[in-house]
């Protein structure tokens, strides 16, 4: 009798399945609505570059939640509490792809900045240091997060499951993780600092 | 049995994707110190640039230092990864190594160090 009604309780209780399908439906659902209600052009506002922009902004969000995991497994993988590192390598991956969108729209970007009445005419004109010390030296720093991102994923995937019985590996691999996140934290306040200034 | 074989791994395929990460950033922050110090050089390095960044003039000479930092990156990836794949390095010097050049690389990019190294 027992059985019987757990069985059908069981039974009754909706599958994780449809679970997941049923919160995917909604949320599709409000997407659509409000993609196609929104004013997102008003949001985007009226430069040509706002889709431009709007990516690289979006990328480079995505990349400094990105390097911060990675940071954070980093240090794990420091202190040897890591066992696997299946979510490392898929971090370390994504890290790869974010960092080079991220540069690929920042150099499009650029072009906007680097443009007659652009802000770096403005920066020049008005507050010279703004340019030349914090953008001259955010656009190289960024540069920087594509070879260390490739250089951890590369050797992550490489040593898989064996890095973390490599000591002496496993610690630089921490510690150019750590530094990635780093850098990566650095350029996203200065990437912030500057659009509030003067966005393109 | 497999902790004793993934012990005896070499290190060198890993090495050599570090110092190759290294040298491409160190490259770059030369390039573009000597390009602040020499504007003939400067001119180019937006030539180098041009040769394969589409809309390399809007960008400036920063296309030409993107391009010297993935030849130095890339080729010497490859260079490093056919001399240490096979190979077992210390991994203190490896990692002394490349943070003193990232640090380095970083200084060749800040305003005020080039400005002090050039005496403006």
């Amino acid at each position: 009798m027992k059985i019987h009604e757990s069985i059908k309780e069981i039974r009754d209780e909706p599958s994780s399945q449809v679970i997941v399908i049923g919160w995917i439906v909604v949320v599709l659902f409000l997407a659509f609505l409000v993609l196609f209600t929104a004013p997102f052009g008003d949001l985007l506002g009226p430069s040509a570059w706002a889709v431009v922009s709007t990516l690289h902004g979006m990328l480079a969000v995505l990349g400094a939640i990105v390097t911060t995991v990675a940071g954070y497994l980093g240090w794990k993988l420091f202190i040897g509490q890591l066992k696997g590192n299946g979510d490392l390598r898929m971090t370390s991956a994504l890290s790869v792809l974010t960092a080079a969108a991220t540069i690929i729209f920042g150099n499009w970007i650029y072009i906007a900045y680097r443009a007659p009445g652009g802000p770096r005419a403005f920066f020049l004109e008005n507050n010279p240091e703004i340019h030349e010390v914090f953008f001259e030296f955010k656009e190289f720093i960024a540069l920087f997060i594509l070879p260390l991102a490739v250089a951890t994923a590369y050797t992550i995937w490489t040593y898989r499951d064996t890095l973390s019985q490599d000591k002496p590996l496993r610690t630089t691999v921490a510690l150019i993780l750590v530094t990635t996140w780093l850098i990566s934290m650095m350029t996203f306040v200065l990437r912030a600092a500057i659009t509030k200034l003067r966005s393109v | 049995m497999q902790s004793v074989e993934s012990q005896t791994k070499p290190n060198g395929r890993g090495v050599a994707a570090m110092l190759s990460a290294m040298i491409g950033l160190l490259v770059m922050g030369i390039v573009h110190t000597a390009a602040v110090a020499y504007s003939s050089f400067n001119t180019s390095v937006l030539n180098v640039g041009k040769l394969w960044i589409p809309n390399a003039a809007g960008i400036g000479p920063y296309s030409g230092k993107e391009t010297f930092m993935l030849i130095a990156w890339l080729g010497s990836w490859g260079l490093l990864h056919l001399m240490l794949r096979k190979r077992n390095v210390n991994m203190k010097i490896v990692a002394m190594v490349f943070f003193v050049g990232v640090a380095l690389a970083a200084l060749f990019v800040y305003t005020p160090f080039i400005d002090f190294l050039l005496g403006k």
